[in-house]
């Protein structure tokens, strides 16, 4: 794997002049395709301007909050769900079910309840990651093999400690699974919202200029998943398979 | 001290008349028919049984983790009510925790029993010498092979010094070489630390060689058909003589057993 880095970078130099050898060639005015060089020139126009660091505080705010009342959210109504199986046979295929459908479908509506404020981003960024974190969570959990709970009780734990030192680390694997499928749901559905709301955010600021200001933003979200999935969850899910052997 | 007790040590675990039933699709099943057993201090007791002969029900009541429709169980004379430190238990596969190291597997038991951590680190030592893992002790579970992971399941169970180690076809997912040396070491495990052992087993030559009785279990209802001493200098070896007519015997007594339990999983309808 590691080996492989100067490949890449060489791979996305080698994209990167051709991109701007085709902009040299004339054939593409730089309102359709703007060259690497006028990214260049709009992203440190941005930069200093302020626009860039307001709208990625602003979007990285949004992000955190809505992810994180998910996870609680979520988790919560996941332990539910294995803990109470009548619950789990109603609730269950609902929770499933309303995973399936793209969160961003509950703009509309939720610019309705909530009107073209934070509240309205809240719900859209939360929803996904909701009901993704809940059905990992309980499928998860009944995952569990049974052994680890005999064994565990034999050993004299039960209750709070049955549930910390056994369930808990022992659903880990599978609930980082929902945890990172319910971030990209959290990241891409807020950007998508924020691109139809006027307002600060990395989604407004990708269609508030030209082309070469909408690459520049391009660039910012893209760097800003790469380095939440590099620094965020690969570090966290090397360490648990190194553990667990998985 | 009452007379006689020099001569025969205290009992251990002892079930009276237990029953129970498992409710099926097809009906009632008669799963255990008033057992009874005994288990003394230092004894060495092998259950005996066909597959699906309720042997393994009969482990779990006694671990506490079922319980029995009649009768009784008691541990020191004291009723048992779910599971305890008092019996260490060992599973087929080991049920080591994977997210824990070989020590926090063997030292999990006295953390739920709140032992500060410097005696806590001192018994979990001695526990892995025992098995021969001391060396092994900050490695990952999925690191060890099978008998060494077995080994750390023994370990798991013997540091809380239990009244009595219920063992569940502890090695039968192991192969044959491994198996034997397990065999082996148990034997020196269980004369090192003086443990009643009550060892659950399908595989005849492997209950003759480790046990100093050898409860044999009828195929539904399950019951203690009958108990066979085995009077043996230890350690035994595999092959030795006396314990293969033993074997025979036993063979013998448990086929139509083994035979009706076949049929039943075959399902003739």
């Amino acid at each position: 794997m590691r080996k492989s880095h100067g490949q890449v970078v060489a791979l996305a130099l080698g994209l990167l002049l051709v991109w701007q050898a085709l902009c040299m060639s004339e054939g593409w005015p730089p309102e359709v395709l703007p060259a690497p060089s006028d990214v260049a020139v709009a992203a440190w126009r941005m930069t200093w301007s302020g626009e860039f660091f307001a709208s990625v505080w602003m979007t990285l705010r949004r992000v955190a909050a809505g992810y994180l009342l998910a996870l609680v959210a979520g988790g919560g109504l996941g332990i539910a769900l294995a803990r109470y199986g009548r619950l789990a046979s109603v609730a269950g295929p609902v929770v499933r079910g309303l995973e399936a459908l793209p969160a961003i479908c509950w703009y509309p509506l939720a610019l309705i309840w909530f009107g073209a404020g934070e509240w309205m981003l809240l719900w859209v960024t939360a929803v996904g990651p909701f009901f993704a974190v809940a059905s990992a969570t309980d499928e998860a959990i009944r995952a569990i093999p049974h052994a680890f709970v005999k064994a565990a009780a034999t050993l004299g734990a039960g209750g709070w400690s049955m549930y910390m030192r056994v369930m808990f680390p022992a659903s880990l694997p599978r609930v980082l699974v929902g945890l990172r499928v319910g971030w990209s749901y959290a990241w891409r559905s807020l950007l998508a919202a924020e691109l139809l709301v006027r307002g600060v955010g990395l989604g407004d600021l990708l269609d508030r200029g030209g082309a070469a200001e909408t690459v520049a933003a391009m660039l910012v979200v893209l760097g800003l998943g790469l380095v939440v999935e590099r620094f965020g969850f690969e570090p966290v899910e090397h360490r648990v398979r190194l553990r667990w052997g998985a | 001290m009452k007379s006689g007790s020099a001569l025969t040590p205290k009992v251990i675990l002892e079930l009276r008349q237990v029953c129970k039933d498992f409710h099926t699709r097809q009906g009632r099943l008669h799963v255990l028919d008033k057992v009874s057993l005994r288990v003394r201090r230092g004894d060495f007791l092998c259950l005996l049984g066909p597959a699906g002969c309720g042997k393994s029900t009969l482990f779990h009541i006694c671990a506490g983790l079922e319980e029995p429709d009649s009768g009784q169980v008691l541990i020191d004379s004291q009723p048992v009510a779910g599971p305890g430190p008092d019996r260490g238990v060992v599973f087929q596969d080991g049920a080591l925790f994977p997210w824990l190291t070989v020590r926090g597997n063997v030292e999990f038991g006295l953390t739920m029993q709140n032992v500060p951590a410097g005696e806590r680190r001192e018994r979990c030592d001695e526990a892995l010498e025992l098995v021969r893992l001391r060396k092994f002790a900050d490695v990952n579970i999925h690191q060890l092979s099978a008998g060494m992971r077995q080994r750390a399941a023994i370990a798991r169970a013997v540091v809380l010094q239990p009244k009595v180690l219920l063992m569940d076809e502890p090695f039968a997912a192991l192969d044959a070489q491994t198996r034997n040396i397990m065999q082996e070491e148990l034997q020196r495990i269980w004369a090192q630390t003086g443990t009643a052992v009550v060892f659950v087993t399908s595989n005849v030559s492997e209950a003759v060689r480790l046990g100093d009785r050898v409860a044999v279990m009828s195929f539904r209802p399950g019951r203690i058909k009958r108990e066979v001493p085995v009077h043996r200098s230890r350690p035994r070896l595999a092959d030795d003589p006396h314990l293969m007519e033993i074997r025979t015997f036993l063979v013998r007594d448990l086929k139509e057993d083994a035979h009706l339990a076949v049929e039943e999983e075959l399902g003739d309808a």
